[in-house]
Formats: C-alpha cells, sequence, structure tokens
C-alpha cells in the first residue's frame, strides 16, 4: 500500500464531511420549503373553494335559478388564478373553470387526477360537489427548486471544504513535519538538537518516546564502541608479547647447527602481524566516519599499492600494477595502507586462479583513483551494498575462501574517513571490478 | 665486549613478559638491559646506572610515557629515548618529538626493527639541539609536522621523504652512508629498499629543486647522501 500524505487525508475528509453535511442540508432544506409551499397552496386552495362556493350561493340566491345554473354562472364569472376548479354532481360534470387540465370526477381512480397536484373539495347545497385543484406544474416546480439548490450548492461546497481542509490539514500536520525536520538533521551518534516540546500532545509524545530510544540507541553505540577501542588495545600486549616469543624462536632454531630457517614460524610471525591490522581495523571500524581524520600526512597512493601488492600477493602471481609516480593524497598512511591491502586481499581470493587482477592509479581532476579488476569473478546484481555491510560474507566467500567479511566495509570506511569512498563498478556480467577514490592532495 | 662496558640500555615496560624477552633478546645482542617496571624505578635507575639509552613504553601503570620524558629532559638527562607507542600517527609523533623522544616505534614491533633502530640511536646520540624545522632560503621543512613549504606554497612531501630529509639534515652537512638511511629508515638493506632510496631521492629533488635552486641534496659517490645546507646552517 502507498503511503498518503497526512495532509491528503485530511484534505480529503474534510471535502467528504463537507459535500456530505452540504447535501443533507440542501435535501432538508428542499423538503422543508416544499412543505411549506404544499401548505402554502392547499391554503390558497382553500380560501378558493370558499370564495366559489360563496359565489354559487349569491348566484343561486337570485331569482329562481337551479343550483346547475348557478354553479356554472359563478366559475364563469369568477377568476381562479391558474387553478382548476370543477362542480359535479356524482360522476356528471356540471361545471369548469377554463384554466388547467380536466381534474377528473371524484372517488374515481387516482389516474384520473394524474393532472392534478393538490385537490380540494367542497360540498355544495342541492348535492353539488365543487372540486378545485393546482395543476401538476406548481408541485414540479419545488423539486426544480431542490435540484437547483443542490446542484448551485456542491460547488460551493467543494471550494469551501478545500479551504477549509488545506488549513486544518496544514495546522494539523505542521507539528509532524517539524518534528521530522528536526529527526532528519540530525546527525547519527550525535545527541538530539533540544527543541521546544510540542504544544500538540500527541506529537510531543512520540518526540519524548523517539528521543528516549534515540538516547538508550546511542548508549549501546557508545559502548560498543568503547568496546572495540578498549579490545583493540588491550589485544596489543599479548599480541606483543607472542610475536617476541615467535621471533625468538625462530632465532632460536635458525642457530642450531645445521638447521634450515623455519617456514611455519615465518609463517606464524606473518599471522600476528596479519592479526595486528585486523585489530587495528576494528579500532578504525569503531571511529565514526563522520568524524573524519585529522589533517594527516602526505600519501603516495601508487607507493601504498605497490607495497600492498607485494604484501598481499607474496605467493600469487603479482598483480598487473599501472600506476603513475605519485597519486598523492593527505591522510593516515597505515589506514589508507589497509584499505588498499584490503581491496588488493579481495581481489586475489576471488580472481580465477592463474589470472592476475589488475590495479590502476590515475589522478583525475580533484580525486585519486584506485581500481582493482578481479578476472573472472562476478559481482551479483543483487548484492549491491550487502558486499559493504561488516561480516556480509558473499556465499562464494563462505563457501571457498577464508576472510572476515570486514575487507570491504573497511576498505569504504577508511576511504569515507579521508572524504572519498568504494564502489563496485562492474555490471553483473563484466569482470568484477572496484574503484577506491580519495580527494587529491592539495595545498592547506 | 665485557658485560663492564657493554652500553646499558634501560627497558621501561610494564608487561613483565614483553619487558623479560625484549631483555633477553638485547642481552643476546651484548646489550646490559636494565629493566623498570614503573617510571619511578625507570627514573631511579636512570640516575643510578650507566645508562646509553632508554626504551620507554607510552602507557605506564603510574605515569605517562611523555611525560616522564618530558621530565627527564628538564631535568637535564641528554640519554637518547626510543618511545614505545600504540600508534605511530602524527599526533603520536609530535607528542613524542614534543616531549623530547628521539624515535618512536608502534607495538607489537619486530625484533629487527628495535635493534636498528637502538643501533642508530647509540650511534647518533640524543642532540637536543637536533634541528626541529629546516630552513634553507625560501625553504621550510618541519619535521615534526611532516610538513614542507617552499615560500608559502605547500609542497607535497611523503612520510619516507620526509624521514629521509630530516636523517640527512641531523648530519648537518656531513654525509650520511647509504647503509645508514636503509637500515634506520627501512629497517632492511635488500636491493628493494636501496631502490626506493633511489627513488625517494629523486622525487625530493625534483619537488625541491626547482629553476635555478642550486642542488640541496648531494651525492657523495659510493658512500651516501649529505645535505648541502645553506649557509647558516639548519636552526633548531
Amino acid at each position: 500500500m502507498r503511503a498518503q500524505s497526512l495532509t491528503t487525508r485530511v484534505l480529503r475528509g474534510t471535502v467528504f464531511a463537507t459535500l456530505v453535511t452540504a447535501l443533507a442540508g440542501a435535501a432538508t432544506a428542499a423538503l422543508l420549503a416544499r412543505g411549506l409551499w404544499q401548505a402554502h397552496e392547499r391554503r390558497a386552495l382553500l380560501d378558493l373553494a370558499a370564495g366559489l362556493a360563496q359565489a354559487v350561493e349569491r348566484e343561486g340566491a337570485e331569482e329562481g335559478t337551479t343550483p346547475e345554473s348557478a354553479a356554472v354562472e359563478a366559475l364563469r364569472e369568477s377568476v381562479t388564478s391558474g387553478h382548476r376548479a370543477e362542480v359535479w354532481r356524482g360522476q356528471i360534470l356540471i361545471a369548469a373553470s377554463l384554466a388547467g387540465p380536466s381534474i377528473g370526477a371524484p372517488g374515481a381512480a387516482p389516474s384520473a387526477a394524474q393532472g392534478a397536484w393538490l385537490i380540494v373539495t367542497r360540498p355544495l347545497r342541492g348535492g353539488l360537489l365543487l372540486v378545485v385543484a393546482s395543476p401538476r406544474e406548481k408541485g414540479e416546480e419545488a423539486f426544480r427548486v431542490f435540484g437547483w439548490s443542490l446542484l448551485l450548492s456542491a460547488p460551493v461546497c467543494v471550494v469551501v471544504a478545500v479551504l477549509i481542509g488545506r488549513l486544518v490539514g496544514r495546522r494539523v500536520t505542521r507539528p509532524l513535519l517539524d518534528f521530522r525536520d528536526r529527526i532528519g538533521a540530525a546527525r547519527p551518534f550525535d545527541p538530539l538538537p533540544p527543541a521546544a516540546p510540542s504544544e500538540v500532545l500527541e506529537v510531543a509524545e512520540l518526540e519524548a518516546s523517539f528521543r528516549r530510544l534515540w538516547d538508550r540507541l546511542q548508549e549501546t553505540v557508545a559502548r560498543e564502541l568503547e568496546f572495540a577501542a578498549n579490545a583493540s588495545h588491550e589485544l596489543r600486549t599479548p599480541l606483543t608479547r607472542i610475536r617476541l616469543h615467535a621471533e625468538r624462536a625462530r632465532g632460536a632454531l635458525g642457530a642450531l647447527p645445521g638447521a634450515a630457517p623455519s617456514e611455519e614460524l615465518r609463517g606464524l610471525v606473518e599471522e600476528i602481524d596479519r592479526l595486528v591490522r585486523l585489530v587495528d581495523s576494528l579500532l578504525v571500524l569503531s571511529r565514526d566516519s563522520a568524524a573524519g581524520i585529522p589533517a594527516g600526512e602526505v600519501v603516495n597512493v601508487s607507493d601504498l599499492v605497490a607495497l600492498a601488492s607485494r604484501r598481499v600477493f607474496a605467493v600469487a602471481p603479482l598483480p598487473e600494477i599501472e600506476a603513475p609516480d605519485e597519486a598523492l593524497v593527505r591522510g593516515d598512511e597505515a589506514l589508507l595502507g589497509i584499505a588498499v591491502e584490503n581491496l588488493l586481499d579481495n581481489a586475489r581470493k576471488f580472481s580465477l586462479p592463474g589470472r592476475p587482477p589488475r590495479v590502476t592509479v590515475s589522478e583525475e581532476g580533484p580525486s585519486v583513483r584506485v581500481t582493482v579488476t578481479s578476472p573472472g569473478a562476478r559481482i551479483a546484481g543483487d548484492l549491491g551494498d550487502r558486499l559493504f555491510e561488516r561480516f556480509y560474507r558473499g556465499p562464494e566467500a563462505r563457501a571457498s575462501h577464508a576472510g572476515h567479511g570486514l575487507g570491504l566495509p573497511l576498505a569504504r570506511h577508511v576511504a569515507r574517513l579521508h572524504g572519498g569512498d568504494v564502489r563496485p563498478l562492474s555490471a553483473p556480467d563484466e569482470d568484477a571490478r572496484f574503484e577506491l577514490t580519495l580527494p587529491a592532495w592539495r595545498s592547506l | 665486549m665485557t658485560v663492564r662496558d657493554a652500553p646499558g640500555i634501560l627497558l621501561v615496560e610494564d608487561d613483565a613478559e614483553t619487558r623479560q624477552a625484549v631483555a633477553r633478546v638485547l642481552a643476546d645482542e651484548g646489550y646490559r638491559v636494565v629493566g623498570a617496571e614503573r617510571g619511578e624505578t625507570g627514573t631511579r635507575a636512570l640516575k643510578s646506572g650507566q645508562i646509553a639509552a632508554v626504551i620507554l613504553d607510552v602507557s605506564l601503570p603510574d605515569a605517562s610515557g611523555f611525560d616522564l620524558c618530558r621530565d627527564w629532559r628538564a631535568a637535564g638527562v641528554r640519554v637518547p629515548v626510543l618511545m614505545l607507542t600504540a600508534r605511530t600517527d602524527v599526533s603520536s609523533r609530535v607528542r613524542g618529538l614534543d616531549a623530547g623522544a628521539d624515535d618512536y616505534l608502534g607495538k607489537p614491533f619486530a625484533l629487527s626493527e628495535l635493534r636498528a633502530r637502538l643501533r642508530a640511536l647509540l650511534r647518533r646520540g640524543s642532540d637536543p639541539l637536533r634541528p626541529r624545522v629546516l630552513n634553507a632560503g625560501d625553504l621550510t621543512i618541519d619535521f615534526g609536522r611532516r610538513q614542507a613549504w617552499l615560500g608559502r606554497a605547500e609542497i607535497p612531501l611523503t612520510r619516507r621523504e620526509i624521514d629521509v630529509l630530516e636523517r640527512l639534515a641531523w648530519a648537518r652537512g656531513h654525509a650520511v652512508p647509504r647503509g645508514d638511511l636503509l637500515e634506520e629508515i627501512w629497517g632492511e638493506s635488500t636491493p628493494e629498499a636501496t631502490a626506493s632510496l633511489e627513488v625517494i631521492i629523486a622525487r625530493l629533488r625534483r619537488k625541491l629543486e626547482r629553476g635555478d635552486r642550486e642542488s640541496l641534496i648531494r651525492t657523495v659517490r659510493g658512500f651516501g647522501y649529505a645535505l648541502a645546507v645553506p649557509p647558516g646552517g639548519p636552526t633548531p
């Protein structure tokens, strides 16, 4: 489901509510108006019927006229203002006014009275029945008014509803948006910038619980960073001892008459050095990448690559290196060395046997680039940034190669500490290629 | 060499196992080693015995190695000090040099490197007037901060390049044998290191000897290199 803006939701709700209210209001008003009109019309009919009855009386009072002729006379002389008046005896029409369609015999089927809206009857003397009716058009007019009022009020209502909805929506979401902006501006691992509590209760509560969560998280992260820093310092003492012992044992063995230099002990010392670099790596990873590093010294990346490749490819075929004499950056030589070494080590592990990796160093404008290509290796398209998660190891790495899943994250972390980055560059069907970029040296 | 005239090395290190191992290695080399676990005992040993050089760990239970070294220098101790630090970045280097240390080594260290540094230190001795900044014409090099300027423009010099210049500056115009440079800076005299030294000398010349400037680094054929320091010499 797609997320929807709160403002939109409030707007929609307001428009809907306003429309429904407007419709109900218009319908009620129209019904009321119709009822009033009907009552008014009935009264007019009753008055008319009373007037006509009087007129018939008056005509009948003259010299010996029959009730029938009196009715005919009275209806001809009276003004009925658009209403129809008829006089019946039983089922026989005696007299009718000029205006309007016929109403039909009283007591006949209602279909006979189709042309009429309201009908009022009044008995006359001599068994006659006066029937007065207002025509259907007068009733239809009420419905027309109802329809028109709806039609006219609807757009006005919508406009008003949208305006109100916007206003309300903005007012409701403003504190939330403010909160969102404050959170967005906060740097990871930093305390949240202080802010006056929102005057909206729900937002204030939300912010309070968010702050509690943030503080707890920060505490945890700080503890872990401290642990990593302490651990890597604490590990140095035993590593120093072990290295000393190994070197002394090697020296002692070498001093024996006829003894060959011990490969095992040489390997042991190398492994200790690797372990020291891993410990250093943990310490580096424990630094916040946003913190950067002190100005540092001048480092020649071409030299770093040459040195790292001698170290990494001690037994495997050396990579093909293409580098200028100097590609200078500013930074921490040891850390940058670790980053380059990890990239090369990665290439060594994943290149097809017998096919040496390719490394190019170049300086292009404001950055120094190191690209490392592993022939035969592929970066699966869906892997992306997972490669840079700490302790993540691809299926291939888990299956066949040693490694701790820190190489790439470490290289990227060091690069970012220096204002650069490490990115995969190759398409899924190309030889795996990673690029390390660093800001080129420039005068401070 | 008898034990009496063997150079005395004071080793101030709080980890007993490391101290004993290093002491044994140095004793095998013919040094007379005095071990100290704490800064206080170290200071006492320094005052009482014949000490030719000190190996000083930065983190001690009762004091920081930086503070200790500064106190010794303030008290007029001229013995060369090799500092053992956790990391060898610029900030700890500057701290160490500010405190009066002559060299420093990151932990864990290779024994061969410790031996080489110690030999170099004993050969050179501690020079309180050792140049920290080199001024030659409009060229200024701050060895502590590892920065160089030609006039007002900063010159990018790498750590190795500065190390070589620094070592040449310490000799005050005298030639420094190639082997000394290799041992003290590369820790080894392999053909690779020799080639690397030549590359660095070439780079230094390219960066520092522009236009009609007179040559700054002099090659002494078959021996080594010397700094052609202009009249006045390096200011301390």
